[in-house]
Protein backbone atom coordinates (compact mmCIF):
# COMPACT_ATOMS: atom_id res chain seq x y z
CA UNK A 1 0.00 0.00 0.00
CA UNK A 2 3.03 2.27 1.32
CA UNK A 3 4.98 1.29 -1.97
CA UNK A 4 1.37 2.15 -4.35
CA UNK A 5 1.69 5.54 -2.93
CA UNK A 6 4.96 6.31 -3.23
CA UNK A 7 4.27 5.33 -7.01
CA UNK A 8 1.21 6.86 -7.20
CA UNK A 9 3.39 10.15 -5.32
CA UNK A 10 5.80 9.34 -7.93
CA UNK A 11 3.06 9.32 -10.65
CA UNK A 12 1.45 12.73 -9.96
CA UNK A 13 4.62 14.48 -9.38
CA UNK A 14 5.66 13.37 -12.91
CA UNK A 15 2.42 14.22 -14.66
CA UNK A 16 2.53 17.52 -13.18
CA UNK A 17 6.29 18.49 -14.13
CA UNK A 18 5.17 17.64 -17.35
CA UNK A 19 2.25 19.69 -17.10
CA UNK A 20 4.57 22.47 -15.93
CA UNK A 21 6.71 22.19 -18.62
CA UNK A 22 4.51 22.05 -21.10
CA UNK A 23 2.53 24.77 -19.71
CA UNK A 24 5.90 26.81 -19.53
CA UNK A 25 6.36 25.78 -23.10
CA UNK A 26 3.56 27.23 -24.46
CA UNK A 27 3.69 30.32 -22.72
CA UNK A 28 7.19 30.55 -24.58
CA UNK A 29 5.68 30.22 -27.55
CA UNK A 30 3.60 32.77 -27.31
CA UNK A 31 5.44 34.98 -26.06
CA UNK A 32 7.66 34.32 -28.59
CA UNK A 33 4.18 35.22 -31.48
CA UNK A 34 3.39 37.95 -28.91
CA UNK A 35 7.00 39.75 -29.00
CA UNK A 36 7.99 38.91 -32.22
CA UNK A 37 11.62 40.64 -33.49
CA UNK A 38 13.25 43.69 -34.62
CA UNK A 39 15.78 43.48 -37.73
CA UNK A 40 16.88 46.73 -36.61
CA UNK A 41 20.67 46.94 -35.88
CA UNK A 42 22.20 50.54 -35.37
CA UNK A 43 25.26 50.71 -38.31
CA UNK A 44 28.51 50.57 -36.58
CA UNK A 45 29.73 54.07 -37.69
CA UNK A 46 31.46 56.14 -35.51
CA UNK A 47 29.58 59.64 -36.50
CA UNK A 48 31.96 62.51 -36.63
CA UNK A 49 29.44 65.29 -37.02
CA UNK A 50 25.85 65.65 -36.00
CA UNK A 51 23.46 67.96 -38.38
CA UNK A 52 21.94 70.05 -35.92
CA UNK A 53 22.77 73.00 -36.83
CA UNK A 54 23.26 72.12 -41.06
CA UNK A 55 23.41 68.83 -42.79
CA UNK A 56 26.91 68.51 -44.44
CA UNK A 57 27.61 67.20 -47.83
CA UNK A 58 29.58 64.76 -49.67
CA UNK A 59 29.60 63.73 -53.42
CA UNK A 60 27.93 60.27 -54.37
CA UNK A 61 31.34 58.66 -54.82
CA UNK A 62 32.96 59.90 -51.31
CA UNK A 63 30.06 57.19 -49.96
CA UNK A 64 30.72 54.27 -52.44
CA UNK A 65 27.59 55.84 -54.33
CA UNK A 66 27.55 56.13 -58.52
CA UNK A 67 26.67 59.56 -59.55
CA UNK A 68 25.83 58.15 -63.11
CA UNK A 69 23.56 55.50 -61.66
CA UNK A 70 22.15 58.22 -59.64
CA UNK A 71 21.17 59.85 -62.63
CA UNK A 72 18.52 57.42 -63.81
CA UNK A 73 16.57 57.65 -60.41
CA UNK A 74 16.22 61.10 -60.79
CA UNK A 75 15.16 60.60 -64.57
CA UNK A 76 12.50 58.31 -63.50
CA UNK A 77 11.24 60.34 -59.93
CA UNK A 78 11.50 63.90 -61.31
CA UNK A 79 9.93 63.42 -65.18
CA UNK A 80 6.81 65.21 -65.06
CA UNK A 81 4.98 64.46 -68.14
CA UNK A 82 1.48 64.96 -67.64
CA UNK A 83 -0.08 68.22 -67.33
CA UNK A 84 -0.10 69.68 -63.43
CA UNK A 85 -4.17 70.53 -64.30
CA UNK A 86 -4.27 66.92 -64.67
CA UNK A 87 -2.60 65.65 -61.34
CA UNK A 88 -1.51 62.48 -63.05
CA UNK A 89 1.67 60.17 -62.76
CA UNK A 90 4.60 60.83 -61.15
CA UNK A 91 4.48 64.22 -58.91
CA UNK A 92 7.67 64.70 -57.26
CA UNK A 93 8.46 67.66 -55.02
CA UNK A 94 12.05 66.78 -53.45
CA UNK A 95 14.43 63.65 -53.05
CA UNK A 96 16.74 63.63 -50.34
CA UNK A 97 19.53 61.14 -50.16
CA UNK A 98 21.60 60.69 -46.58
CA UNK A 99 24.19 58.23 -46.65
CA UNK A 100 27.04 57.73 -43.96
CA UNK A 101 25.68 60.72 -42.58
CA UNK A 102 26.01 63.00 -45.21
CA UNK A 103 23.70 64.49 -48.16
CA UNK A 104 24.92 63.04 -50.95
CA UNK A 105 21.71 63.49 -53.76
CA UNK A 106 19.17 66.83 -52.76
CA UNK A 107 16.39 67.78 -55.38
CA UNK A 108 13.42 69.57 -55.10
CA UNK A 109 10.75 70.59 -57.88
CA UNK A 110 7.96 72.90 -58.19
CA UNK A 111 7.78 75.41 -55.71
CA UNK A 112 9.13 73.71 -53.28
CA UNK A 113 12.73 74.38 -52.21
CA UNK A 114 14.59 73.47 -49.29
CA UNK A 115 13.03 76.22 -46.77
CA UNK A 116 9.81 75.35 -47.81
CA UNK A 117 7.77 72.99 -45.63
CA UNK A 118 5.10 70.22 -46.94
CA UNK A 119 2.82 68.23 -45.46
CA UNK A 120 3.67 64.92 -44.51
CA UNK A 121 0.17 63.28 -43.86
CA UNK A 122 0.74 60.05 -42.09
CA UNK A 123 4.17 60.52 -41.67
CA UNK A 124 2.96 62.31 -38.37
CA UNK A 125 2.39 58.96 -37.06
CA UNK A 126 5.91 58.32 -36.40
CA UNK A 127 6.30 61.57 -34.79
CA UNK A 128 3.99 60.86 -32.43
CA UNK A 129 5.80 57.68 -32.05
CA UNK A 130 8.51 59.85 -30.90
CA UNK A 131 7.27 61.75 -28.72
CA UNK A 132 5.65 58.98 -26.43
CA UNK A 133 8.92 57.07 -26.46
CA UNK A 134 10.32 60.63 -25.01
CA UNK A 135 7.46 60.85 -22.47
CA UNK A 136 7.79 56.98 -21.59
CA UNK A 137 11.32 57.87 -21.17
CA UNK A 138 10.07 60.79 -18.73
CA UNK A 139 8.10 58.51 -16.55
CA UNK A 140 5.01 60.37 -17.76
CA UNK A 141 3.08 56.96 -19.13
CA UNK A 142 4.07 53.41 -19.96
CA UNK A 143 3.30 51.07 -22.65
CA UNK A 144 1.36 48.69 -20.63
CA UNK A 145 -0.95 51.66 -19.03
CA UNK A 146 -4.64 51.15 -19.52
CA UNK A 147 -5.39 54.32 -21.62
CA UNK A 148 -8.27 55.19 -19.78
CA UNK A 149 -5.77 56.83 -17.04
CA UNK A 150 -4.88 59.51 -19.62
CA UNK A 151 -8.66 59.69 -21.63
CA UNK A 152 -11.37 59.17 -18.93
CA UNK A 153 -14.17 58.08 -21.47
CA UNK A 154 -12.07 54.76 -22.27
CA UNK A 155 -13.15 53.60 -18.73
CA UNK A 156 -16.29 51.59 -19.91
CA UNK A 157 -16.58 48.19 -21.11
CA UNK A 158 -13.96 46.17 -23.06
CA UNK A 159 -12.73 49.47 -23.66
CA UNK A 160 -10.91 49.70 -20.23
CA UNK A 161 -8.38 47.02 -21.70
CA UNK A 162 -7.19 49.06 -24.35
CA UNK A 163 -3.32 49.94 -23.44
CA UNK A 164 -1.20 52.43 -25.06
CA UNK A 165 0.92 49.58 -26.66
CA UNK A 166 -2.06 48.42 -28.12
CA UNK A 167 -2.65 52.15 -29.53
CA UNK A 168 0.69 52.24 -30.72
CA UNK A 169 0.40 49.27 -32.56
CA UNK A 170 -2.99 49.58 -34.13
CA UNK A 171 -4.31 46.73 -31.92
CA UNK A 172 -7.07 48.57 -29.86
CA UNK A 173 -9.90 47.07 -31.97
CA UNK A 174 -11.88 50.26 -32.14
CA UNK A 175 -13.93 50.98 -35.31
CA UNK A 176 -11.85 52.17 -38.19
CA UNK A 177 -12.60 52.20 -42.25
CA UNK A 178 -9.50 53.72 -43.41
CA UNK A 179 -10.60 54.79 -46.55
CA UNK A 180 -9.97 57.79 -48.67
CA UNK A 181 -11.60 59.02 -51.62
CA UNK A 182 -12.57 55.36 -52.47
CA UNK A 183 -15.42 55.30 -49.88
CA UNK A 184 -15.46 58.63 -48.39
CA UNK A 185 -19.48 58.08 -47.42
CA UNK A 186 -17.82 55.38 -44.77
CA UNK A 187 -14.49 56.59 -44.29
CA UNK A 188 -13.55 57.32 -40.59
CA UNK A 189 -10.69 59.03 -41.38
CA UNK A 190 -12.58 61.94 -43.66
CA UNK A 191 -15.29 61.99 -40.76
CA UNK A 192 -12.41 62.69 -38.46
CA UNK A 193 -10.51 65.09 -39.91
CA UNK A 194 -12.91 67.25 -42.04
CA UNK A 195 -16.72 66.68 -40.94
CA UNK A 196 -18.35 64.71 -37.67
CA UNK A 197 -14.38 64.45 -35.87
CA UNK A 198 -12.67 67.72 -36.52
CA UNK A 199 -13.45 69.59 -33.32
CA UNK A 200 -11.82 67.17 -31.14
CA UNK A 201 -10.42 64.03 -33.07
CA UNK A 202 -9.63 62.45 -29.99
CA UNK A 203 -13.63 62.01 -28.83
CA UNK A 204 -13.96 60.98 -32.11
CA UNK A 205 -11.77 57.83 -31.46
CA UNK A 206 -12.39 57.18 -28.37
CA UNK A 207 -16.50 57.25 -28.98
CA UNK A 208 -15.86 54.14 -31.58
CA UNK A 209 -17.38 51.10 -30.70
CA UNK A 210 -15.06 48.02 -30.28
CA UNK A 211 -15.05 45.71 -33.06
CA UNK A 212 -12.41 43.00 -31.72
CA UNK A 213 -11.12 42.96 -28.33
CA UNK A 214 -8.45 45.09 -27.63
CA UNK A 215 -5.08 43.14 -28.55
CA UNK A 216 -6.61 41.02 -30.81
CA UNK A 217 -7.02 42.57 -34.55
CA UNK A 218 -4.53 44.78 -36.72
CA UNK A 219 -6.18 47.56 -38.25
CA UNK A 220 -4.31 50.71 -39.59
CA UNK A 221 -6.67 53.47 -37.95
CA UNK A 222 -5.95 57.00 -38.24
CA UNK A 223 -7.83 58.50 -35.48
CA UNK A 224 -5.39 56.26 -32.97
CA UNK A 225 -2.34 58.79 -32.81
CA UNK A 226 -4.83 61.76 -32.17
CA UNK A 227 -6.37 59.68 -29.04
CA UNK A 228 -2.72 58.98 -28.11
CA UNK A 229 -1.90 63.01 -28.74
CA UNK A 230 -5.01 63.69 -26.59
CA UNK A 231 -3.68 61.10 -23.67
CA UNK A 232 0.00 62.78 -23.81
CA UNK A 233 -1.48 66.09 -23.30
CA UNK A 234 -3.59 65.32 -20.21
CA UNK A 235 -0.04 64.00 -18.92
CA UNK A 236 1.20 67.79 -18.55
CA UNK A 237 -0.02 71.62 -18.36
CA UNK A 238 -1.98 73.35 -21.65
CA UNK A 239 1.22 75.23 -21.74
CA UNK A 240 3.76 72.42 -21.79
CA UNK A 241 2.05 70.70 -24.04
CA UNK A 242 2.30 73.50 -26.46
CA UNK A 243 5.99 73.14 -25.95
CA UNK A 244 6.41 69.78 -26.32
CA UNK A 245 7.23 68.57 -29.00
CA UNK A 246 9.69 71.25 -30.03
CA UNK A 247 11.43 71.51 -26.90
CA UNK A 248 11.82 67.64 -26.31
CA UNK A 249 11.78 66.45 -29.75
CA UNK A 250 12.02 69.17 -32.86
CA UNK A 251 14.86 71.91 -31.49
CA UNK A 252 16.75 69.10 -29.87
CA UNK A 253 17.78 67.52 -33.11
CA UNK A 254 17.75 70.55 -34.94
CA UNK A 255 14.77 70.21 -37.05
CA UNK A 256 14.58 74.28 -38.53
CA UNK A 257 10.84 74.42 -39.73
CA UNK A 258 8.22 72.50 -38.19
CA UNK A 259 4.25 73.11 -38.09
CA UNK A 260 1.81 71.20 -36.27
CA UNK A 261 -1.57 71.99 -36.92
CA UNK A 262 -4.25 71.38 -34.12
CA UNK A 263 -7.85 70.75 -33.71
CA UNK A 264 -10.31 72.98 -32.21
CA UNK A 265 -9.63 70.97 -29.12
CA UNK A 266 -5.89 72.14 -28.97
CA UNK A 267 -4.73 68.34 -29.77
CA UNK A 268 -1.83 67.87 -32.04
CA UNK A 269 -3.31 65.84 -34.67
CA UNK A 270 -0.69 63.25 -34.32
CA UNK A 271 -1.86 61.19 -37.32
CA UNK A 272 -1.42 64.05 -40.25
CA UNK A 273 -0.90 67.61 -39.78
CA UNK A 274 2.94 68.23 -39.63
CA UNK A 275 4.76 70.18 -42.00
CA UNK A 276 7.86 70.20 -41.94
CA UNK A 277 10.96 70.78 -45.19
CA UNK A 278 12.62 67.58 -46.04
CA UNK A 279 16.16 68.44 -44.40
CA UNK A 280 14.25 68.39 -41.29
CA UNK A 281 12.02 64.84 -42.13
CA UNK A 282 16.15 63.48 -42.81
CA UNK A 283 17.06 64.78 -39.49
CA UNK A 284 14.27 63.02 -37.70
CA UNK A 285 14.98 59.44 -39.90
CA UNK A 286 18.61 59.76 -38.87
CA UNK A 287 17.32 60.05 -34.98
CA UNK A 288 15.92 56.59 -35.59
CA UNK A 289 18.64 55.72 -37.76
CA UNK A 290 20.68 56.04 -34.62
CA UNK A 291 18.99 53.92 -32.63
CA UNK A 292 17.55 57.12 -30.57
CA UNK A 293 20.98 58.82 -29.92
CA UNK A 294 21.78 62.09 -31.14
CA UNK A 295 24.56 63.90 -30.39
CA UNK A 296 25.81 61.21 -28.23
CA UNK A 297 22.75 61.61 -25.69
CA UNK A 298 20.34 59.03 -25.74
CA UNK A 299 17.11 61.14 -26.62
CA UNK A 300 14.68 57.78 -27.25
CA UNK A 301 14.68 54.79 -24.84
CA UNK A 302 16.98 52.20 -24.89
CA UNK A 303 15.15 49.70 -27.62
CA UNK A 304 12.48 52.08 -28.17
CA UNK A 305 13.71 51.68 -32.17
CA UNK A 306 13.65 47.91 -31.67
CA UNK A 307 9.86 48.10 -30.31
CA UNK A 308 8.88 50.17 -33.09
CA UNK A 309 10.60 48.02 -35.70
CA UNK A 310 8.51 44.83 -34.41
CA UNK A 311 5.59 43.36 -36.17
CA UNK A 312 2.28 43.94 -34.10
CA UNK A 313 1.80 40.81 -32.24
CA UNK A 314 -2.02 41.20 -33.59
CA UNK A 315 -0.67 41.61 -36.85
CA UNK A 316 0.19 38.05 -37.30
CA UNK A 317 -2.98 36.55 -36.28
CA UNK A 318 -5.00 39.40 -37.90
CA UNK A 319 -6.52 38.29 -41.19
CA UNK A 320 -5.30 40.95 -43.69
CA UNK A 321 -6.97 42.32 -46.71
CA UNK A 322 -5.81 42.33 -50.04
CA UNK A 323 -4.81 46.10 -49.69
CA UNK A 324 -3.16 45.21 -46.28
CA UNK A 325 -1.13 42.16 -48.28
CA UNK A 326 0.58 44.83 -50.43
CA UNK A 327 1.33 47.04 -47.78
CA UNK A 328 4.30 47.12 -45.68
CA UNK A 329 3.76 44.84 -42.32
CA UNK A 330 3.56 47.17 -39.31
CA UNK A 331 5.09 47.80 -36.28
CA UNK A 332 4.35 50.81 -33.56
CA UNK A 333 3.78 53.54 -35.90
CA UNK A 334 6.47 52.79 -38.50
CA UNK A 335 5.97 50.17 -41.16
CA UNK A 336 8.30 47.44 -41.57
CA UNK A 337 9.41 46.19 -44.91
CA UNK A 338 9.95 42.71 -43.73
CA UNK A 339 9.20 38.87 -44.93
CA UNK A 340 6.62 36.85 -42.87
CA UNK A 341 7.04 34.06 -43.43
CA UNK A 342 4.47 32.81 -40.57
CA UNK A 343 1.88 34.72 -42.83
CA UNK A 344 3.56 33.53 -46.36
CA UNK A 345 4.17 37.21 -46.87
CA UNK A 346 6.96 38.75 -48.89
CA UNK A 347 7.73 42.32 -48.10
CA UNK A 348 6.35 44.95 -49.87
CA UNK A 349 9.45 46.14 -51.48
CA UNK A 350 11.64 43.13 -52.21
CA UNK A 351 14.55 45.39 -54.18
CA UNK A 352 14.97 46.90 -50.30
CA UNK A 353 16.83 45.27 -47.60
CA UNK A 354 14.62 43.86 -45.06
CA UNK A 355 15.54 46.17 -42.25
CA UNK A 356 13.94 49.23 -44.00
CA UNK A 357 11.67 50.74 -41.72
CA UNK A 358 9.55 53.53 -43.23
CA UNK A 359 7.08 56.78 -42.16
CA UNK A 360 4.45 56.50 -44.87
CA UNK A 361 2.53 59.34 -45.84
CA UNK A 362 -0.60 59.84 -48.38
CA UNK A 363 -0.46 60.77 -51.84
CA UNK A 364 3.66 59.93 -51.91
CA UNK A 365 5.20 60.89 -48.38
CA UNK A 366 7.98 58.93 -47.19
CA UNK A 367 10.84 58.84 -44.66
CA UNK A 368 13.27 55.65 -45.74
CA UNK A 369 15.42 54.56 -43.24
CA UNK A 370 17.81 51.40 -44.16
CA UNK A 371 20.81 50.56 -41.21
CA UNK A 372 22.09 47.92 -43.46
CA UNK A 373 22.68 50.51 -45.97
CA UNK A 374 23.24 53.50 -43.34
CA UNK A 375 20.85 55.25 -45.36
CA UNK A 376 18.15 57.72 -44.62
CA UNK A 377 16.05 58.87 -48.04
CA UNK A 378 13.40 61.35 -48.01
CA UNK A 379 10.85 61.12 -50.68
CA UNK A 380 7.88 63.80 -50.71
CA UNK A 381 5.13 64.63 -53.52
CA UNK A 382 1.38 64.89 -54.89
CA UNK A 383 0.76 61.18 -55.99
CA UNK A 384 -2.41 61.07 -56.81
CA UNK A 385 -2.47 57.57 -58.51
CA UNK A 386 -0.09 54.38 -58.36
CA UNK A 387 2.10 55.62 -61.21
CA UNK A 388 5.02 56.08 -58.84
CA UNK A 389 6.63 52.62 -58.27
CA UNK A 390 8.37 52.58 -54.72
CA UNK A 391 10.56 49.61 -55.25
CA UNK A 392 11.42 50.60 -58.58
CA UNK A 393 12.18 54.02 -57.24
CA UNK A 394 14.30 52.31 -54.02
CA UNK A 395 16.06 50.03 -56.49
CA UNK A 396 17.53 52.81 -58.66
CA UNK A 397 19.12 54.04 -55.55
CA UNK A 398 20.40 50.83 -54.23
CA UNK A 399 21.62 50.21 -57.46
CA UNK A 400 24.20 52.88 -57.67
CA UNK A 401 25.82 52.00 -54.60
CA UNK A 402 29.02 50.47 -55.63
CA UNK A 403 29.06 46.60 -55.63
CA UNK A 404 29.13 45.92 -51.35
CA UNK B 1 -44.85 51.41 -77.89
CA UNK B 2 -47.35 51.61 -75.13
CA UNK B 3 -45.97 48.26 -73.66
CA UNK B 4 -42.53 49.42 -74.19
CA UNK B 5 -43.53 52.46 -71.95
CA UNK B 6 -44.94 50.65 -69.44
CA UNK B 7 -41.33 49.01 -69.32
CA UNK B 8 -39.68 52.23 -68.99
CA UNK B 9 -41.33 53.71 -66.08
CA UNK B 10 -41.93 50.54 -64.02
CA UNK B 11 -37.53 50.71 -64.54
CA UNK B 12 -37.75 54.10 -63.70
CA UNK B 13 -39.67 53.29 -60.66
CA UNK B 14 -37.78 50.57 -59.55
CA UNK B 15 -34.70 52.89 -59.75
CA UNK B 16 -36.36 55.55 -57.59
CA UNK B 17 -37.06 53.05 -55.09
CA UNK B 18 -33.61 51.69 -54.82
CA UNK B 19 -32.41 55.13 -54.54
CA UNK B 20 -34.63 55.93 -51.93
CA UNK B 21 -33.80 52.47 -50.11
CA UNK B 22 -30.11 53.27 -50.86
CA UNK B 23 -30.82 57.16 -48.90
CA UNK B 24 -32.82 55.91 -45.99
CA UNK B 25 -30.50 53.35 -44.98
CA UNK B 26 -27.34 55.50 -45.33
CA UNK B 27 -29.22 58.74 -44.25
CA UNK B 28 -26.70 59.34 -41.62
CA UNK B 29 -23.59 59.00 -43.43
CA UNK B 30 -24.88 61.35 -46.21
CA UNK B 31 -25.55 63.90 -43.68
CA UNK B 32 -22.56 63.98 -41.88
CA UNK B 33 -20.92 63.93 -45.60
CA UNK B 34 -21.86 66.93 -46.53
CA UNK B 35 -19.75 69.25 -44.72
CA UNK B 36 -17.02 67.25 -45.95
CA UNK B 37 -16.32 68.91 -49.46
CA UNK B 38 -16.50 72.56 -47.94
CA UNK B 39 -14.42 70.97 -44.71
CA UNK B 40 -11.62 69.62 -46.70
CA UNK B 41 -11.30 72.59 -49.00
CA UNK B 42 -10.92 75.29 -47.16
CA UNK B 43 -8.51 73.05 -44.78
CA UNK B 44 -6.56 72.53 -47.79
CA UNK B 45 -6.59 76.05 -48.85
CA UNK B 46 -5.32 77.51 -46.05
CA UNK B 47 -2.58 75.15 -45.01
CA UNK B 48 -1.61 75.39 -48.60
CA UNK B 49 -1.65 78.88 -48.78
CA UNK B 50 -0.50 79.93 -45.56
CA UNK B 51 1.09 77.14 -43.98
CA UNK B 52 3.25 76.00 -47.09
CA UNK B 53 3.19 79.34 -48.18
CA UNK B 54 2.00 78.38 -51.77
CA UNK B 55 0.52 80.36 -54.97
CA UNK B 56 -3.03 80.24 -55.07
CA UNK B 57 -3.23 78.83 -58.34
CA UNK B 58 -0.72 75.96 -57.02
CA UNK B 59 -3.63 75.61 -54.36
CA UNK B 60 -6.13 75.44 -56.02
CA UNK B 61 -4.83 72.80 -58.13
CA UNK B 62 -3.79 71.23 -55.17
CA UNK B 63 -6.74 71.35 -52.95
CA UNK B 64 -9.41 70.47 -56.15
CA UNK B 65 -12.06 67.85 -54.95
CA UNK B 66 -14.06 65.20 -56.99
CA UNK B 67 -16.59 67.19 -55.72
CA UNK B 68 -16.42 71.18 -56.63
CA UNK B 69 -17.21 73.78 -53.97
CA UNK B 70 -19.89 76.23 -54.71
CA UNK B 71 -18.02 79.03 -53.73
CA UNK B 72 -14.70 80.36 -51.50
CA UNK B 73 -12.84 82.88 -50.25
CA UNK B 74 -9.59 83.83 -49.00
CA UNK B 75 -9.04 86.35 -46.15
CA UNK B 76 -5.54 87.32 -46.22
CA UNK B 77 -6.03 89.79 -43.41
CA UNK B 78 -7.14 86.96 -40.92
CA UNK B 79 -5.46 84.45 -42.67
CA UNK B 80 -8.31 82.29 -43.26
CA UNK B 81 -10.08 80.52 -45.98
CA UNK B 82 -14.11 79.94 -45.90
CA UNK B 83 -15.87 77.76 -48.40
CA UNK B 84 -19.29 76.74 -49.26
CA UNK B 85 -20.67 73.00 -50.64
CA UNK B 86 -23.75 70.67 -50.51
CA UNK B 87 -25.78 73.48 -48.18
CA UNK B 88 -22.73 73.47 -46.05
CA UNK B 89 -20.02 76.16 -45.09
CA UNK B 90 -16.50 75.68 -43.31
CA UNK B 91 -13.88 77.76 -42.29
CA UNK B 92 -10.10 77.35 -41.82
CA UNK B 93 -8.62 80.02 -39.71
CA UNK B 94 -4.16 80.08 -39.69
CA UNK B 95 -3.27 80.57 -35.94
CA UNK B 96 0.78 81.18 -36.44
CA UNK B 97 3.49 79.66 -37.67
CA UNK B 98 3.70 76.55 -35.16
CA UNK B 99 0.13 75.36 -34.92
CA UNK B 100 -0.60 76.75 -39.00
CA UNK B 101 -4.43 76.20 -39.65
CA UNK B 102 -7.28 74.84 -37.83
CA UNK B 103 -10.71 73.97 -39.30
CA UNK B 104 -13.18 75.80 -37.08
Amino acid sequence: MSNLNRHSIKGILVVCLIVLFTCITEADEQQGNVTGTSNFKKPATQRDYWPTKEWKVKKPEDVGMNSQDLKKMELYAFSRLQPESERKGIRTDSVIIVKNGYIVYEKYAGEFTRNKVHITWSVSKSFTNALFGIAIKEGKLSLSDPAWKFYPSLNRGQHKNITVDHLMRMSSGLYSNETYEASPLKSTVNAMLFTIGHTDMAAYAASQDLEANPGEKWEYASPTPNLLMAMLKNTMSAREYEQYPWEKLFNVIGMKKVVWERDVAGTFVGSSYIFTTSQDMARFGYLFLNDGIWEGKRLLPQGWVAYSTTIAPAYYTTKLSKSDMADPAYGALWWLNRDIPEKNMKRAFPDAPDDMFIAMGHWGQYIFIIPSLDMVIVYTGDNRDDTFNINTFLKLIIDSISKR
Amino acid sequence: MKKIMKILVMILFIIIIIIGIVTITNWNDINNFRPMVSGAFSKFMCSCLFVEQRSEEQCLQWSKLDLPVSSYSVDHNEKSVTASALGKTSKAHYTNDRFGCTLQ
